[in-house]
């Protein structure tokens, strides 16, 4: 039976191939892709997929059977199952073209969002490829080596253009990663302080017991003791948590145009400090003055204020919940 | 400016939910769809205890432009407000919101909203934006308090 089959198989194989060099090629434009002969034959399918029988080549037709006398029934089940799998093939070719344009569109889509608006000088690649390879290792989990990558990415970006959209992308995606390792680590930190403080906790209570069992006459004090000690370090855990605990950035690490913290602050004559990029976009669109003291300013009077700079790195270093992006 | 604008203007909303004064509110509007629009705010100023404006909550809409914070925001409130220093539209005249004058871009929503309840019981007679209100101010204090307990009484606190 399978030898059979396989006959009719090469048989129709050899025929499709002597047909889509006789025709060559027309058959595979007019039906199309698995509609025609053309198609069939570079296909996976075990059956041509003719449209209907009117398309279908005489010489096929006739070759069909090859001498094997097959029943109305039989042939007619076999021609629905045929149908059957012709649908679904087709429908699947259909939805994997989708995808596939679907998935294209998309990888343009996140290519256009990182090169859209290019407005970086000679080092507009070395910052893409750098924000870029950030990212990939981000992406692995390999956050150490992608942070840098990252960190490298603004530095080179803030030189090349301050207050171009890139810049805040880049910031917001290193801010988003910090923040990211901080909680890991936080939460690493906060796990071991409890088991150190409950360990601590059970030495103390067992020291206690054995005090209260060699002292009769003074239990009261032996409690008293015991219970400032628990005190004591309580205290003690709860100051080595407070780094964790997220409060309020100070208002002299905040820019007062953004009110958040500083990114690339930048001093003026009149001695405020703001964010770079803020007030380029103050001069140049509202006016050459200093937004609070109203004094004419000019973005060459622009000096990066490498104090609050640090400042804010010391801060960000110890607090790493200020990363936090709403 | 777009970016700068709803950067501080989510840093503002911020700062309120943790820390605003007594019977104030501020909020930015939703629209019908669920969504959070940050360049319109719907605030409550309750008028100070002590004043003829006291028991009174009233109803201001703030608008920011995408140049906030580099330009001031439009404050309003409901339209034929009672107060000299209230345009017949409801827009606030007052020197901090002024971008040619003491608007900066250091003052916080909290300030404004301050300012202006400060305003409520001390106009500025030198800066009238109304007719009606300005002249009851200067020349008929008695009927200017009695105008002002009754505006008071049509904004009573939102339940």
């Amino acid at each position: 039976m399978a030898e059979w089959r396989r006959g009719i198989l090469e048989k129709r194989h050899q025929i499709a191939m002597a047909l889509r060099v006789a025709y060559g090629g027309v058959m595979a434009a007019s039906h199309g892709g698995h509609g025609g002969i053309a198609g069939w034959a570079d296909s996976s399918q075990p059956y041509p997929s003719f449209s209907s029988s009117a398309a279908r080549p005489a010489a096929v037709s006739s070759a069909t059977n090859d001498g094997v006398s097959v029943g109305n029934a039989h042939d007619n089940r076999r021609r629905r199952s045929l149908a059957r799998r012709q649908q679904t093939s087709r429908r699947r070719t259909r939805e994997t073209d989708e995808r596939r344009t679907r998935e294209t569109g998309e990888r343009r889509m996140t290519h256009a969002t990182v090169t859209r608006d290019r407005r970086m000088t000679h080092d507009d690649g070395s910052v893409l490829a750098h924000y870029m390879l950030g990212l990939a290792l981000l992406q692995r989990q390999e956050s150490a080596k992608g942070i840098k990558e990252l960190e490298k990415a603004l530095d080179l970006g803030r030189g090349a253009n301050p207050k171009g959209y890139m810049v805040e992308e880049i910031w917001q995606e290193l801010a988003k990663a910090k923040y990211l390792e901080w909680e890991r680590s936080s939460s690493k930190r906060s796990w071991e302080l409890q088991s150190l403080k409950e360990a601590c906790e059970s030495a103390l209570k067992e020291k206690h017991f054995l005090d209260y069992s060699q002292m009769e006459g003074f239990v009261d004090d032996a409690t008293t003791s015991h219970s400032e000690q628990l005190e004591a370090l309580e205290r003690v855990f709860n100051t080595a948590a407070e780094a964790d605990i997220p409060t309020e950035v100070p208002d002299y690490l905040c820019c007062r145009i953004t009110l958040d913290i500083f990114h690339d602050p930048v001093i003026t004559p009149s001695g405020l400090t703001y964010e770079r990029a803020v007030i380029l976009e103050h001069l140049q669109k509202v006016g050459k003055f200093d937004p609070i003291t109203r004094e004419p300013l000019d973005p060459s009077q622009l000096v990066p204020n490498l104090a609050i700079k640090e400042a804010v790195e010391a801060f960000l270093d110890k607090h790493g919940w200020a990363y936090k992006i709403d | 400016m777009s970016g700068i604008a709803r950067g501080r203007l989510a840093e503002e909303r911020k700062s309120w939910r943790k820390n605003h004064p007594h019977g104030f509110v501020a909020k930015p509007e939703t629209l019908p769809d669920g969504t959070v629009n940050l360049m319109v705010w719907h605030c409550t100023i309750p008028g100070k205890t002590g004043t003829d404006w006291e028991g009174g909550y009233f109803p201001l809409t703030m608008h920011f432009s995408e140049d906030y914070p580099s330009k001031p925001p439009k404050c309003k409130f409901p339209q034929g407000f009672f107060h000299p220093n209230v345009y017949p539209s409801g827009t606030v005249c007052l020197s901090i919101l002024n971008e040619d004058s003491g608007w900066r871009p250091a003052i916080t929503v909290k300030q404004i909203l301050v300012g202006i309840q400060d305003l409520l019981d001390q106009p500025n007679p030198a800066d009238p934006a109304q007719t009606e209100g300005y002249h009851l101010f200067i020349q008929d204090a008695a009927e200017y308090k009695r105008r002002v307990r009754q505006q008071s009484k049509q904004y009573p606190p939102l339940v």
